[in-house]
């Protein structure tokens, strides 16, 4: 018995290929089920993520036993009991590690992401088109969702367009002048890192945090259990999946937006407005400091063009959270995507679409007709530079590699020179003496051309720095 | 179907905390009520299985008498490998049900040709979903739950073809507008609506116009579907492979398309070549998750239904919606 209706020559083909499946949450456990049924017999699976009780209700390989275990290895057990005869690999870990550089990547016929998050999407992107390895993306949102073929030289890259950033607000309105409900959660998670928290946001990697949120943007593990006492000199570190901790920051956003005459949200939207954006309140420190996106309204910037003022300081979207039939739709046309790649009929690959409603030619799910044509301006798929325009006398080194190279332009190590001198190393500890110097304090005048180089990547873009 | 006022206890809002952020907690509501039969545990029956009994139903009932053969292992995902010869609804149960312990799973083995109007009037069931049945069967079945006021849906998937179809007969939901007020400015208001449905039958049965604007427009799928039906009514099987069936595929497709008025060119062989063999668990998954997605919106009465007819072209992933038959009585 065999799976006819393709030819003997793709079935062997599907028989001999190694592929990488980047995320086993909700549209990972679909796809890792899909992939074993059409006969992939090697698999690898990456994620860092454990398993969370809101998991259950669409991640179907894990069960509520498996609470607080990790994703990729439950994932690999249960395949595993569908047939015992593929070959699964499963890893624990965040793909933006440098263990998985472009010689791992080289290895697979095929990459499939199944993650949610623009950071580490972006990566695996990066790295497919550095080792020239076919790289099919997805996402979902709610009813919605979509597969992209990203194939070197013939496709747009996923950054190629621009996506959404995330969102950050003046910090005059958090502190005094709340007009929306979002302005009161962020102003509530200030107070609970103020009461509770010992650690300073600012040392949180922006880059970790985001990768963290993979797979639907779930919380990691069961932390329901808050009874444990805090030893002397402990501290919380703010979870959204911590049930008081959570009742805290909805609790006293809800009294400020009341104070303040905003209507009141239950603690489901506000949770939500967590899980949208994991990056809600983690800009803080450069949210106070200064209008932090000001220096990406540059008009040759296409990626960031969109951010102007109002955009950035607009209230968070719409909470939507991922569900199973749409993870489910959108991992069976990666799979289909995957045959074609192999098939080599990539003329049938253009990017999918699962629409919530029927368009007027009465199609739910609607192929593009043609292949968009490729971003000459694109930052990482053409050699472009970019321009930044900031205070060189208060922008520091720290903050150039944190947020503008690791957070924006989704960098992993970067190295950054200025001249023929290194102001950023990727070596740890090598330029750490001066990372809380200015741009100016290290010689960088407006004009200056700085030489990025992330090796993990292999990548790297020039940046004009622009003194504002 | 009724309308509860309990309340869903901490444990399910914690489980459906997603979903219930997106269709709300009245749906999750109604559909904790919602009572399902399953008829045909193949391997686009387990892909509706597992989305319905995630989404957290009251019960579900499996219905087959066939045994579970090698062909289902490329799809059926709830029955494992080893339980060759087994019936396929009782050995779907145990992984279903872990899909969900909050959900009453069940499993019956009655032959479902032999089964009376009685046994879908026991007020057993508020939907029926009918997956790989023989066409006269899904009339029937669609009649029983029209005249009984079931919720009714039939589909199937042959080798990378996949359509379903759904029969909600006269159907209140709520659904909700927007209003653009101002540029930036959007307004939204929740009205209710009715929608009237065709039976199976009155789909089946639709004409064309020759030459029509609907003919032209509409997807090779819906070719492929008659060819399919065509062929299991004089083989009484599914197409197995190129070698066997590919010259009863071809005169079928010729035969019908010519009842159309339309070139052969209309169903390429590379379309034909798709409809061959066991289900693929891919297509299985994308026709069952659109299915699952309008049992959802049809038993929470929430957002409109995509009337009538799903289909799922293999060749360009295109899922398209056509509204077969006529309304009787409007």
């Amino acid at each position: 018995m065999a799976l006819t209706c393709i030819s003997s020559d793709l079935r062997g083909k599907i028989k001999s290929s190694k592929v990488l499946v980047v995320g086993a949450g909700g549209i990972g456990c679909e796809l890792l089920k899909n992939l074993v049924f059409t006969g992939f017999e090697d698999i690898e699976v990456i994620d860092l993520d454990t398993i969370d009780v809101s998991n259950l209700n669409r991640q179907f390989l894990f069960q509520r036993q498996h609470v607080g275990r990790p994703k990729a290895k439950v994932a690999e057990e249960s395949c595993l009991k569908f047939n015992p005869n593929v070959k699964i690999k499963s890893h624990c870990a965040n793909i933006m590690n440098k263990d998985y550089g472009i010689s791992y990547f080289s290895q697979f016929n095929l990459v499939l992401n199944a993650l949610d998050n623009r950071a580490a999407r972006a990566h695996v992107n990066r790295m497919c088109l550095g080792a020239n390895v076919p790289l099919i993306d997805s996402g979902t949102s709610g009813y919605k969702g979509q597969v992209e073929l990203i194939y070197r030289g013939l496709t747009l890259c996923y950054e190629c367009t621009p996506k959404e950033a995330p969102k950050t607000f003046p910090a005059c309105t958090i502190r005094t002048t709340p007009t929306e409900h979002i302005h009161c959660i962020i102003w509530s998670k200030y107070l609970f890192t103020s009461l509770f928290g010992g650690v300073s946001e600012d040392e949180e990697d922006v880059a970790t945090v985001s990768a963290e949120n993979g797979g639907d943007g779930d919380g990691s593990g069961d932390k329901s259990n808050a009874e444990e006492k805090l030893a002397e000199g402990e501290n919380l570190v703010w979870d959204k999946d911590d049930e008081p901790a959570m009742n805290f920051v909805a609790a006293t956003a809800n009294i400020r937006a009341h104070v303040y005459g905003i209507p009141l949200k239950s603690k489901f939207e506000i949770k939500g407005e967590f899980e949208s954006d994991p990056f809600l309140g983690r800009f803080n420190k450069y949210v106070l400091r200064f209008q932090f996106f000001d220096f990406f309204l540059q008009k040759d910037f296409p990626f960031f063009h969109r951010l102007t003022f109002s955009n950035v300081s607009a209230m968070a979207g719409n909470i939507i959270p991922a569900i199973a039939t749409s993870n489910a739709c959108i991992a069976g046309l990666i799979v289909l995507f995957a045959l074609k790649v192999l098939d080599g009929k990539l003329e049938q690959c253009k990017t999918v679409y699962l629409q919530q409603e029927l368009n007027s030619r009465g199609a739910l799910i609607t192929p593009e007709t043609v292949f968009t044509p490729r971003n000459p301006n694109c930052f990482v798929c053409s050699s472009q530079s970019i321009n930044l325009v900031t205070d060189i006398s208060k922008l520091t080194i720290r903050d150039l590699e944190k947020s503008v190279l690791k957070g924006r332009l989704s960098m992993v190590e970067p190295e950054v020179m200025l001249d023929q001198r290194i102001i950023i190393s990727s070596e740890e500890g090598e330029t750490d003496g001066i990372s809380n110097q200015s741009l100016q304090d290290v010689g960088v005048i407006s004009g200056s051309l700085l030489k990025v180089e992330d090796f993990v990547q292999n990548y790297e873009i020039k940046i004009v720095i622009v003194h504002k | 179907m009724v309308e509860t006022s309990t309340q869903l206890t901490a444990d399910e809002e914690k489980l459906y905390d997603r979903q219930i952020r997106l269709w709300g907690i009245e749906s999750q509501k109604r559909l904790r009520t919602a009572r399902l039969l399953l008829i045909g545990l193949s391997g686009l029956g387990a892909e509706v299985a597992k989305n319905i009994v995630l989404s957290g139903i009251k019960s579900i009932t499996f219905l087959d008498d066939k045994p579970y053969t090698k062909e289902l292992a490329f799809s059926q995902f709830l029955i494992p490998l080893e339980k060759i010869g087994e019936n396929r609804a009782e050995a779907s149960v145990e992984r279903a049900q872990i899909l969900n312990p909050l959900v009453e799973v069940s499993a019956e083995t009655h032959k479902i040709a032999e089964l009376t109007e009685d046994y879908f009037t026991s007020a057993r069931w508020d939907v029926v979903i009918a997956i790989g049945q023989e066409e006269p069967q899904v009339k029937r079945l669609d009649a029983i739950c029209r005249r009984n006021g079931l919720k009714f849906f039939a589909g199937e998937v042959s080798g990378m073809f996949g359509y379903f179809f759904t029969d909600l007969n006269t159907h209140s939901y709520t659904k909700t507008i927007k209003n653009r007020l101002k540029k930036d400015e959007v307004v939204e208001e929740t009205v209710k609506s009715e929608m009237k449905f065709p039976s199976f039958e009155s789909a089946v049965n639709q004409e064309f116009e020759k030459g029509s604007r609907k003919l032209r427009n509409l997807d090779p799928s819906y070719f492929a579907l008659k060819i399919l039906f065509k062929f299991r009514e004089e083989k009484s099987r599914n197409p197995v492979s190129l070698e066997e069936d590919w010259d009863a595929l071809d005169l079928l497709r010729n035969r019908i398309l010519a009842k159309y008025d339309q070139p052969k060119e209309r169903v390429p062989d590379e379309f034909l070549e798709a409809l061959v063999g066991p289900e693929m668990g891919p297509v299985c998954a994308i026709v069952g998750s659109i299915l699952s997605q309008e049992l959802i919106k049809a038993i929470s009465c929430q957002d409109e239904p995509h009337k009538n007819t799903f289909f799922f072209n293999p060749l360009n992933n295109k899922g398209t919606v056509v509204n077969l038959g006529t309304v009787a009585d409007q």
